[in-house]
């Protein structure tokens, strides 16, 4: 589903984000990314976005080659992700059944009962009496929730969510894992960054460690 | 369609700007309207000698009749001319003078029209030469047109039509500039909602879609208010203030804007909004580079 050949980062004239990456993510594989702040990795998921280009290396994620990615391609292939971002990017205009919905919309596959499947997600965390609010009036781990079932809502192939239980209580951040399992279990790709060691231990899963832009280790918790 | 301070100014803004573009128009439109009125009522009169025969009457006439310029001539008998000019003179004169008085004093006359199609300018100097044409003429008693009159007012009509060219055309211009400031300024705030809908999967044509629909509705909002606007002060200025100053040959004449007008004015202010909109929605996707990975 993903790989990556000798990825390089730089950012200026020597802010060498990431070094020589080479990663390989099979369908349907769970993986959590750690390592310490600023150790690269919402660098790689931007890549990953193919909203930043690596200074070297090839990448290819769900069967698209990223370096020879045409204007036109770039939608679609994001439509077959779905992504978490570290500050979730949520619309403040719409509320958080709007910004929910908004994937489907995109998509606008006539087939889909779009506000079924999104009360259905709010539902699964726990916003359903929230759907008519604004993002701003939401707390932080509220926010970051209503990101993850956006991330979730067109049942992507790979789920790329960076730090998505960095503001949530314990409590609330097994549950959302546990969400993840489920998707999981669908068959969706999940490549997931975090801070929170104690999540390594809810699942037998890979674990990539990044410090300084390298990948220091690829093991199973 | 969510209303953030800068969608409400950009809805006062385009509206007060139509206004004033509609409004300048109209004045435009009404002061062509009004001094055609005024060039119209310049005639030239032509007083007869009182001893004048029909035939020597007749000749004049015809020899005015060969001059194309020349729209409509008319003889005034002694008895109309003075009936004319005791109507002017209205209740005052009744008991002062009689019609058989008056029509001892005043002469009998041809009045010469113009087309109404000659500028001022043109009408001047054909009265002339008519004037010229005529004196030699041994019927006729005195020529007037009001030379000096006509004179001035060929000057304030072109100063007139100028001015009101120049307020419309300045006006315009520097609406349709305010206009793309604010087209672009809405796309600037909406920056961040473009990287987003991108980074999910939005086409540029969902980009576009999404980003111009605002412009379609306060536009339309805009034009439906500013045509109320110019509207409402044309009727207070027939029906009101007009006849409230005694105006009542303004008030009679002034004209509303027709549909074509209105329609070409706020297609074109539409065309210069929405080109700002598209232009700074495009750079400010071509800025973020989201869609070409490179
Ligand atoms: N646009 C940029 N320009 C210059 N340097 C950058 C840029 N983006 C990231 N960096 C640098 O690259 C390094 C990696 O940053 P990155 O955001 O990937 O870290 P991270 O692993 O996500 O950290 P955190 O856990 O705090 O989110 C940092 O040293 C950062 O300063
Ligand atoms: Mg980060």
């Amino acid at each position: 589903m993903i790989h990556l050949k000798h990825i390089y980062k730089t950012y200026g004239a020597n802010r060498h984000a990431l070094r020589d990456l080479n990663i390989q993510i099979e369908k349907g594989e769970f993986t959590f990314l750690v390592g310490p702040s600023g150790a690269g990795k919402t660098t790689l998921f931007k890549l990953i976005s193919a909203y930043e280009k690596p200074t070297t290396g090839d990448i290819e994620v769900a069967g698209y080659s990223l370096n020879s990615l045409k204007l036109g391609q770039t939608p679609f292939y994001r439509r077959k992700i779905g992504f978490v971002f570290q500050d979730y990017k949520l619309l403040k205009n719409k509320t958080v059944f709007q910004n929910v919905v908004l994937p489907l919309e995109i998509i606008n596959n006539k087939t889909i009962d779009k506000s079924k499947q999104a009360m259905e997600l709010l539902e699964q965390v726990g916003l359903h009496d929230l759907q008519d609010q604004y993002p701003d009036f939401l707390s932080g781990g509220e926010q970051q929730r209503v990101a993850i079932a956006r991330a979730l809502i067109h049942n992507p192939e790979l789920l790329v969510a960076d730090e998505p239980t960095g503001n949530l209580d314990p409590k609330m951040s097994e549950a959302i894992m546990q969400l993840f399992f489920e998707f999981s279990k669908k068959g969706t790709t999940f490549f997931v960054a975090t801070h929170d060691y104690r999540l390594l231990t809810l699942k037998n899963s890979r674990v990539l460690e990044l410090n300084k832009g390298e990948l220091v280790g690829d093991r199973i918790s | 369609m969510r209303w953030s301070s800068l969608k409400v100014s950009l809805l006062v803004v385009l509206s007060f700007s139509m206004v004033m573009v509609l409004i300048s128009f109209m004045f435009y439109k009404n002061i062509n309207i009004l001094l055609g009125f005024w060039e119209d009522e310049a005639k030239l009169s032509i007083y007869l000698k009182v001893d004048t025969t029909e035939e020597e009457k007749g000749a004049a006439i015809a020899r005015l009749k060969t001059d194309s310029d020349i729209a409509n001539i008319q003889v005034v008998t002694r008895n109309e001319a003075a009936a004319d000019f005791k109507k002017i003179l209205g209740e005052y004169s009744n008991g002062l003078i009689s019609v058989d008085e008056i029509t001892d004093l005043i002469p009998e006359s041809i009045v010469v029209t113009l087309q109404s199609s000659l500028s001022s300018q043109t009408k001047n100097e054909k009265f002339a030469y008519i004037k010229r044409d005529l004196t030699l003429n041994p019927v006729v008693e005195e020529i007037s047109y009001g030379t000096e009159w006509i004179k001035q007012f060929s000057k304030f009509d072109r100063a007139l039509k100028f001015f009101g060219l120049l307020l419309f055309s300045v006006l315009s211009i520097s609406v349709l500039f305010i206009s793309a400031l604010m087209a672009r300024s809405l796309v600037e705030e909406s920056k961040t909602e473009i990287e987003v809908l991108s980074l999910i999967g939005a086409t540029r044509w969902f980009i576009y879609k999404n980003n111009l629909l605002p412009f379609f509705y306060i536009f339309g909002l805009s034009a439906a208010i500013s045509t109320a606007i110019t509207f409402g002060t044309y009727f207070y200025f027939k029906h009101r203030f007009f006849l409230a100053q005694g105006f009542g040959f303004l008030a009679e004449n002034i004209r509303f804007l027709d549909a074509p007008e209105v329609l070409s004015l706020v297609c074109i202010l539409f065309f210069f909004v929405i080109c700002g909109a598209v232009l700074s929605l495009k750079s400010a996707i071509q800025r973020l580079s989201l869609f070409a990975y490179e």
